[in-house]
């Protein structure tokens, strides 16, 4: 991390510590958005971090914004940070203003039809609720519109964050189309690095909260944690977190595909024996809607299944080291760094 | 909780990547099964040119025959040798730890009369430190030398000793004082010379029928004074400091990699769904590994002691391991190759072997939740 992302990072923990407590993540889930919170990460130019001075950013590279992700998802925090960092990050790639208000961003399956209007599905938009504005995305292009009168009709989410879904032929969108070449693969990218880091940040701090809770817990006239089954169960836990970190740290420039399907598969794989192991330890408290513990654990089982489920990447990469065949095998690997 | 800082390896290591590349295939006959698990194969002509080319000892300073290259230079041979599956299992230990160990605790006279010879692949070492009584629990250890005029007198054995038959020495850890309440004091390193005459080698059959490792019995073996490495009494310390450079490296990972290799052979170049998915999933775990375990080959270049994260890259990595023929046989393709079976099968028989060589999966987990200060 360069002084800039550490500016940045210790920043963003900060504010979390003070605005992002368990009552501030449960009235959101209730409904009631942390308009305090956001405000003061907009305040604060976090909000536009790693965008482009130009269209309106806070300036800086990918990696800040990424790096900002990361500690929300450490926090459980339940703002649509990475949805409107991806909107922005397009917009600035075309030297567009960026809208007051949140953006929240729809990956469309369809293309524009012959009088302008945008066809096809959208699924999985989450954060329709507060969004002001909405970024359709197409495989090479998209439309910037106001999140007003949209029928969208939502699946209420394992996080409590809802997946919005709209079918663009019975409700065409219309707006100006403004191309980009690989737009939607491009969203598509940033929409993983985004949960992997998502991911990451909460893993590492579910590992802490384990930690903490064997040590402070006492059974059978001892801390749990210096019980040997304990002990290993939590040394796999930290295996699996470090992995995820050097995963997400390998996805900061969002501009490697690969990357980010190692990424995604690896980090989504680790979710299972996370969130098997850190539930198991901490026993029936951890099963309570009052403790913490599940403010992460079920984010993390949401965010797996966003932009790609380990399977959809796994055959991506598969399908691509297979083509170059087994002899070059290992050249690929090493190639991939 | 433990970093693992992205490293990128320097443009050097990239290129001397080539010349490893263009050395095995030069040098591998084209029949020959390949085989990535580094203890399954040996050679003492290969061993030999490697050390011509440098690729032994490469970390060492010249004066010992070394080439005074980086940690990094170090991890793109060994993971080359170990992916293109080439037999380096003769010069192997003496290479990554015994070596380090005379560098680190050894006299002047020591590494002198070994490591020109290790580093030119003639001179081999093996492991002395299971006994057929103490294995994960070192400590309780009872081959004791005893003190006599000009050296020691060593009796007791070692078991699990691979390569003890065709190596030239051991560096075995015994008791140089009775036990006492301190149960990690009292021990020493000391050379055992593999061809004295009170040496016995005795050869155990592995599940896969192959012999490769012993029990060795030492019976009334003198030790001369001048073959204790470090310090008398000093012996658990260097062990665990031993332990260190035995577990970061790629073959902690890498073991069942021409499995991998041999099914890709198998599916083609248009695999079904289920067949991409899998090898994605493969892969995913092992370029993610094969990152963290570079990153500590960059901690042991800046002088850091990463034996935790060690650890846990060889957890990590062992449970990837076997892990590979387990999931891979059951999508094998129905007309597969003799080649592919073979790799296959040899990789299942010598599975239980990668979670407990170098540490078991049980001990390695006590460090890391040590590291984790749970204990």
């Amino acid at each position: 991390m360069n002084e800039e992302q550490q500016l940045i990072v210790e920043t963003a923990k900060r504010i979390f510590v003070d605005q992002c407590a368990k009552p501030v993540v449960d009235a959101a889930e209730a409904g009631e958005f942390p308009n305090g919170l956001w405000n003061t990460l907009e305040e604060t130019g976090l909000t536009l971090a790693g965008i482009d001075l130009e269209a309106g950013g806070s300036g800086g590279e990918m990696a800040d914004a990424l790096l900002l992700v990361r500690e929300a998802g450490a926090a459980a925090a339940p703002i649509p940070l990475a949805e409107h960092l991806i909107s922005a990050a397009l917009l600035a790639a075309k030297n567009i203003t960026i809208p007051k208000g949140i953006i929240t961003i729809a990956l469309v399956s369809g293309d524009q039809d012959s009088s302008g209007s945008l066809r096809g599905k959208v699924h999985q938009v989450t954060y329709s609720e507060v969004a002001q504005s909405v970024l359709w995305v197409t495989s090479q292009g998209f439309v910037l519109t106001p999140n007003i009168d949209i029928p969208w009709s939502r699946i209420a989410g394992i996080s409590g964050e809802s997946w919005a879904s709209l079918d663009l032929d019975l409700t065409p969108i219309q707006g100006e189309f403004v191309p980009l070449t690989d737009a939607g693969q491009l969203a598509r990218q940033l929409g993983a690095a985004t949960r992997i880091n998502l991911m990451s940040g909460a893993i590492s701090r579910v590992l802490e909260m384990s930690v903490q809770y064997v040590s402070d817990r006492v059974q059978f006239g001892r801390p749990l944690a210096k019980f040997q089954a304990i002990q290993h169960q939590l040394a796999i836990l930290a295996g699996e977190a470090a992995a995820c970190q050097r995963c997400a740290d390998a996805v900061l420039t969002a501009d490697n595909q690969l990357d980010i399907a190692i990424g995604k598969a690896r980090t989504g794989e680790a979710v299972t024996l996370v969130s098997d192991i850190s539930h198991q330890v901490h026993g029936a408290i951890g099963y309570t809607l009052e403790h913490a513990l599940n403010l992460r654990t079920r984010r993390l089982w949401q965010w797996r299944d966003e932009y790609g489920t380990e399977r959809e990447w796994q055959i991506l990469i598969g399908k691509q080291f297979c083509k170059t065949g087994a002899e070059s095998l290992w050249a690929e690997i090493t190639k991939a760094g | 909780m433990f970093q693992f800082e992205p490293v990128s390896l320097p443009a050097a290591a990239e290129a001397l990547r080539l010349e490893v590349r263009a050395f095995i295939e030069a040098e591998l006959p084209a029949d020959y099964l390949r085989n990535s698990d580094f203890n399954t194969g040996d050679s003492a002509e290969l061993s030999r040119k490697l050390g011509q080319r440098g690729w032994i000892g490469m970390t060492w300073p010249k004066a010992y025959g070394g080439s005074e290259r980086s940690f990094l230079e170090r991890y793109v041979v060994t993971e080359e040798l170990l992916a293109a599956g080439a037999p380096v299992g003769s010069h192997w230990i003496a290479d990554r730890q015994s070596g380090p160990q005379f560098l680190k605790f050894g006299t002047e006279e020591q590494r002198q009369k070994y490591l020109p010879a290790i580093t030119r692949g003639e001179c081999y070492f093996s492991i002395g430190m299971s006994e057929p009584d103490s294995g994960s629990d070192l400590a309780s250890i009872r081959s004791i030398a005893t003190k006599t005029e000009g050296g020691w007198l060593l009796n007791g054995s070692k078991i699990w000793t691979s390569g003890a038959h065709l190596n030239h020495y051991m560096i075995a850890l015994v008791r140089t004082a009775p036990a006492s309440d301190n149960r990690h004091a009292g021990m020493s390193q000391v050379i055992v010379d593999l061809a004295d005459k009170n040496v016995t080698i005795t050869g155990i059959k592995n599940l896969a029928g192959d012999t490769d490792f012993n029990q060795v019995f030492f019976d009334d073996v003198f030790i001369p004074d001048d073959h204790i490495v470090g310090q008398p009494g000093n012996g658990w310390d260097q062990v665990m400091s031993e332990l260190g450079f035995e577990r970061s490296g790629p073959e902690r990972f890498l073991s069942a990699f021409r499995v991998l290799v041999e099914f890709v052979r198998e599916v083609g170049s248009e695999p079904n769904d289920e067949q991409a998915a899998l090898i994605g999933r493969l892969l995913a775990h092992l370029i993610t590994l094969r990152r963290m375990s570079v990153s500590v080959a960059g901690m042991l270049q800046a002088g850091k002691m990463p034996n935790v994260e060690a650890a846990l890259i060889k957890d990590l990595g062992n449970t990837y391991e076997r892990m590979v023929p387990e999931i891979i046989r059951q999508l094998t393709p129905g007309e597969v190759s003799p080649r592919f079976v073979d790799t296959l099968n040899q990789c299942i028989l010598h599975a239980p072997s990668f979670t407990l060589r170098g540490g078991t999966r049980e001990i390695l987990r006590g460090m890391i939740a040590r590291g984790l200060g749970l204990r």
